[in-house]
């Protein structure tokens, strides 16, 4: 205040200012020397010698004048910042109850926004956790009829890849595999990730203790080393930071642990760890001659750019590559491409959707609990016009109201903000455990100062949105034309509120639309067939050490799955590589032989799996024609034994029986192999993705030392496990236990993405449809209050209480519908966004529409059913006397 | 003027400006008279240096000033002490005590 009164002083220019008041000075001086007795040219001219050079002396007391009114204006405007936000406070604690149901509408949606845009920050935006992210690139093939989906790469072609290509600055191919990991305690087991020489190199991330693999440990047949994990290093060694040096038993070999990664990172999602985990261990694996022959795709490939190129110049090079190398092995690369996809958006891709699906759905929540907001404080700025009249009389100018509007927006829009913050952290916490773990595999998401960041714009953009229609409405309540004729004012003001519970409504149909399709797809979803009968059968991982001699390995399971299937308890047992669901499995391409031979590029893809012991049966998988494996399938049998199902039966031979028939299939060996069985399909990769070719192998004629066991049985996991890990101890004690679960949670995990986005979707399609709702009330209920005395008239000249009633929920009836059309048909057009989450339901599906229709209707009833009776209970006689 | 230690000057003048207005308020002029006449030749004020400081210590929120009326009836630009310039000096004053006591200690030591 005490700067206020000097106000119209920095008003008066700097230049005058300091003009006068050294003119002052001189004159004074002038005159102490006339009265001393000079005379009065020479005592001027002494006055102004003694001030000095003036112009210089003016200029610096200008120059500082300037700096010293810039400081008063900016420390008025704080006073004033301070005085509305005095005031603003003061309003608002005026009404507890009005203003914590705004902060706590605003902070749930801020709240959700801020949880969201955590997730969004760790999945999607922030690069991966290495040095010079954008010099990373991961490099696939791509088969032509695959439709551009990503491939394992062919040893044959890294090699070439790495030898004639200048767009890298170097290359690792590895592959992620089970291993046994021996020593101390229980032989557990392991992800090993076997790289070539150049891994480390290129992710650019140094050890924590020790050092990586470097060139020397590629040397001949590769060094007997390994580099732990971190987690594997507490896990195992409880964080001995005296563990480098020391040997590790990897699959039999004793290797020496040379050094332990730090944590995060190094997990590169579900599609580099095929297996479903982040590696425990990296090995050395050296590239030999074998790999120069064209055969199998089994390779992961990670490179980095050289100086100069960048993912578009890789991709040229890599396309003229392919030409090349098809002419070289036409046979092999018939139909192939290589693509060369960043890091970065490599392991963006199969997260983006269900994200960016929250985040929309999130936004969209904030967008309805803004407007609602800006509605609830529209009625109160129109319920404040004598408070405006006072301070209007008393000398604020509307932009001082203006002002004050705002102020109040943005106090209201901190707190709330605030609380957000808060709420938005505790739905991490809680939101955590529900994610599927594939889109947080960089562990939980936290709040981090971008997320603070986020949450301070959305606070602005927030009081900006709440303070505005008030502080226009302040505006033009003070600008004259309204002033005029406050009939006008009302039915623009009611206008202006009706538009946002109009706009309210229709996001809200949008998110109810949007959450009933991904329910019904769920709801679809699960009831799926996968094939199998899930209900009582209990998985169990194992595997025999590498290294171990096929005819062992094979005795080993073959006394597993005897003993375990004659364990009490147990009525069937089998053993597979892959359980469907749980994990993808390996593919390959196949053709009859009684057929002519189709080019490579045409041949078929099958799912392969190799089974031991009652494997179908346990299954429920049916056997619609022939026999399941056993005792007559041996190791050394010229022709293999195969059984494929329904599917590719039908393929190759439609109207005739497959049985007896044989196929080619590229897997390890070249033997044909005969059909035995034909069992029906099942979903071996997804859900949602049915239908596809499976062929199936004995296990004894391809050896595989990790399998499932599969048991059918009336006991729970936790209820056999003792009993399994006996047997397995008894034929192979170095044999580790691994993934005990179910059938039946394998299969809920597998719509669990579906299930947590449909969810989310939901709670915020909810949460939608009760601001809407609001929003229709205090649109109802304000129209009521503001006409009690034109209702009071109608009554008075004779209207039914009844037409009266109708008459509200009319207008409500009215408003709801305009939304409804306007948001059923923004649905619509948003449907393409949601419909890769779909499944089996078109985005125009007619019952969700019917259903959100239904939904809504009631909840426009139900909340103008309360104004409509108020307002038919207005007694006329004491509504004409108001006012 | 002492050119050595144009500093000690300038805090200096500073210090004498505020002493002056905590009398009550003053136009330049009236500040610059009123320390001639306290110090004499001892402390020749250079005016060329008095108004860049009422500036300065405006800036500073020590002193204020405001336009009003000589004691001729002249439009004059008047200083005023604030809450704030009257801390300030007091400190000032304890600061230069405790500086003058210390200098005067060591130089008039007996040897």
């Amino acid at each position: 205040m005490r700067r206020r009164t000097r106000s119209p002083l920095w008003k008066v220019p700097v230049e005058n200012e300091v003009r006068e008041e050294l003119a002052f000075h001189v004159e004074m001086r002038t005159r102490e020397y006339v009265e001393a007795g000079m005379d009065e040219e020479e005592a001027r001219r002494r006055a102004e010698a003694r001030l000095g050079d003036a112009r210089r002396l003016a200029a610096d007391c200008r120059r500082i004048a300037r700096r010293r009114d810039r400081r008063y204006r900016l420390a008025d405007l704080a006073d004033d910042v301070r005085a509305d936000g005095r005031f603003a406070l003061r309003q608002l604690a005026r009404r507890p109850a009005f203003t914590a149901a705004l902060v706590l509408i605003l902070a749930l949606a801020i709240g959700a926004n801020v949880a969201a845009f955590s997730l969004l920050d760790r999945t999607l935006l922030q690069p991966p956790p290495y040095p010079r992210p954008q010099g990373l690139v991961t490099l696939w093939e791509s088969k032509a009829s695959s439709g551009g989906a990503k491939n394992m790469v062919g040893p044959a072609n890294f090699v070439a890849w790495q030898e004639e290509t200048r767009s890298f600055s170097a290359m690792s191919g590895f592959i992620s595999v089970s291993a046994t990991l021996g020593g101390d305690g229980e032989p557990l087991r392991a992800a090993a990730r076997y790289v070539t020489d150049g891994y480390f190199q290129i992710l650019g991330r140094p050890a924590l203790l020790g050092r990586p693999l470097v060139a020397e440990d590629f040397a001949g047949e590769g060094r007997d080393v390994v580099v732990l994990s971190h987690g594997l290093w507490q896990r195992r060694f409880g964080g001995d930071a005296g563990v480098v040096g020391r040997t590790l038993p990897v699959d039999g070999t004793a290797r020496e642990i040379v050094g332990v990664m730090p944590p995060g990172g190094l997990d590169m999602g579900p599609a580099f760890t095929p297996y479903g985990d982040a590696p425990d261990v990296w090995l050395p694996m050296t590239v030999s001659e074998e790999w120069r022959q064209p055969r199998g795709r089994w390779l992961m490939v990670l490179a980095r750019l050289a100086d100069g190129a960048t993912a578009a110049s890789a991709q040229t090079e890599m396309d003229a590559l392919a030409e090349r190398l098809y002419r070289r092995w036409p046979d092999f690369n018939d139909g192939w491409s290589f693509l060369a996809v960043p890091l970065a958006e490599h392991l963006r891709s199969d997260k983006r959707l269900p994200v960016l699906t929250l985040s929309a759905a999130v936004v969209l929540l904030l967008l309805v609990a803004g407007v609602n907001t800006a509605g609830l404080l529209l009625a109160r700025a129109a319920g404040r016009g004598g408070e405006v009249a006072v301070r209007t009389a008393l000398g604020a100018g509307p932009a001082r109201l203006a002002r004050q509007m705002l102020t109040e927006g943005c106090v209201l829009a901190l707190a709330a903000g605030a609380l957000g913050l808060a709420l938005g952290d505790l739905a991490l916490r809680f939101l955590y455990p529900l994610l599927p773990p594939h889109l947080t595999p960089q562990g939980p998401p936290a709040l981090d100062l971008a997320a603070v960041g986020v949450t301070v714009a959305l606070c602005l953009l927030c009081s900006l949105l709440f303070g505005l229609p008030p502080a226009f409405y302040a505006w033009r309540r003070q600008s004259g034309w309204l002033r005029a004729a406050t009939a006008v004012g009302g039915r623009s003001r009611r206008r202006l509120r009706a538009a946002l519970v109009f706009a309210e409504v229709a996001v809200a149909v949008v998110l109810l639309v949007a959450a009933g399709l991904l329910l019904r797809s769920t709801h679809r979803l699960l009831q799926v067939d996968p094939g199998f009968d899930r209900a009582g059968v209990v998985t169990i991982s194992s595997r025999v050490a590498n290294g171990t001699e096929e005819t062992r390995v094979d005795q080993i399971w073959d006394q597993i799955v005897q003993r375990t299937a004659a364990l009490p308890g147990v009525e069937r047992a089998g053993a597979v590589t892959h359980v469907p669901l749980a994990s993808a499995g390996a593919a390959t391409s196949y053709y009859a032989t009684d057929r002519p031979l189709p080019l490579p590029a045409d041949r078929p893809v099958a799912d392969v799996r190799i089974v031991r012991g009652d494997y179908f049966r346990t299954m429920g998988i049916p056997l619609l024609a022939g026999r399941g494996f056993d005792e007559r399938e041996r190791s050394n049998d010229k022709v293999g034994a195969v059984i494929v199902n329904e599917s590719v039966a039908r393929r190759l031979w439609p109207g005739e029986s497959a049985l007896g028939k044989r196929l080619q299939v590229y897997w390890g060996d070249d033997r044909e192999r005969e059909i035995v069985g034909v069992v029906g399909g099942v979903h071996h990769a997804s859900l949602k993705q049915p239908g596809r070719d499976a062929v199936y192998f004995p296990h004894r004629q391809e050896i595989e030392n990790g399998m499932t066991l599969v048991l059918r049985s009336g006991l729970d996991a936790e209820a056999l496990l003792p009993a399994v890990r006996q047997v397995v101890a008894e034929v192979d004690p170095t044999m580790p236990l691994f993934d005990v679960g179910t059938l039946s949670r394998v299969v809920r995990e597998a719509s669990s993405e579906q299930r947590f986005v449909a969810g989310v979707v939901a709670v915020f399609a909810l949460l939608a449809l009760f601001l809407a709702g609001f929003g229709i009330f205090s649109v109802s209920a304000f129209a009521v209050a503001e006409r009690g005395r034109e209702i009071g008239l109608r009554l008075a000249l004779g209207a039914s209480r009844g037409a009266v009633a109708r008459m509200v929920l009319r207008q409500a009836a009215v408003l709801t519908g305009l939304a409804l059309a306007a948001g059923l048909a923004l649905s619509l057009l948003a449907g393409r966004f949601v419909e890769s989450l779909l499944f089996e339901v078109r985005p125009g599906d007619p019952l969700t529409l019917a259903t959100v229709t239904a939904v809504l209707a009631a909840c426009a009833l139900l909340a103008a059913w309360g104004p409509a009776r108020r307002a038919a209970a207005v007694a006329p006689m004491q509504a004409l006397r108001l006012e | 003027m002492n050119e050595r230690n144009p500093d000690l000057l300038r805090g200096t003048l500073d210090s004498l400006v505020l002493k002056t207005l905590s009398h009550g308020p003053l136009h330049g002029y009236g500040v610059a008279r009123w320390i001639e006449q306290r110090t004499g030749d001892a402390l020749p004020i250079e005016e060329g240096s008095l108004y860049p400081a009422l500036y300065r210590l405006e800036k500073r929120g020590w002193i204020e000033s405001e336009w009003g009326r000589s004691e001729l009836g002249r439009r004059a630009k008047f200083y005023r002490l604030t809450a704030a310039g009257r801390h300030h000096l007091e400190s000032e004053t304890q600061r230069w005590l405790a500086f003058s006591q210390a200098v005067s200690a060591v130089l008039l030591q007996e040897a």
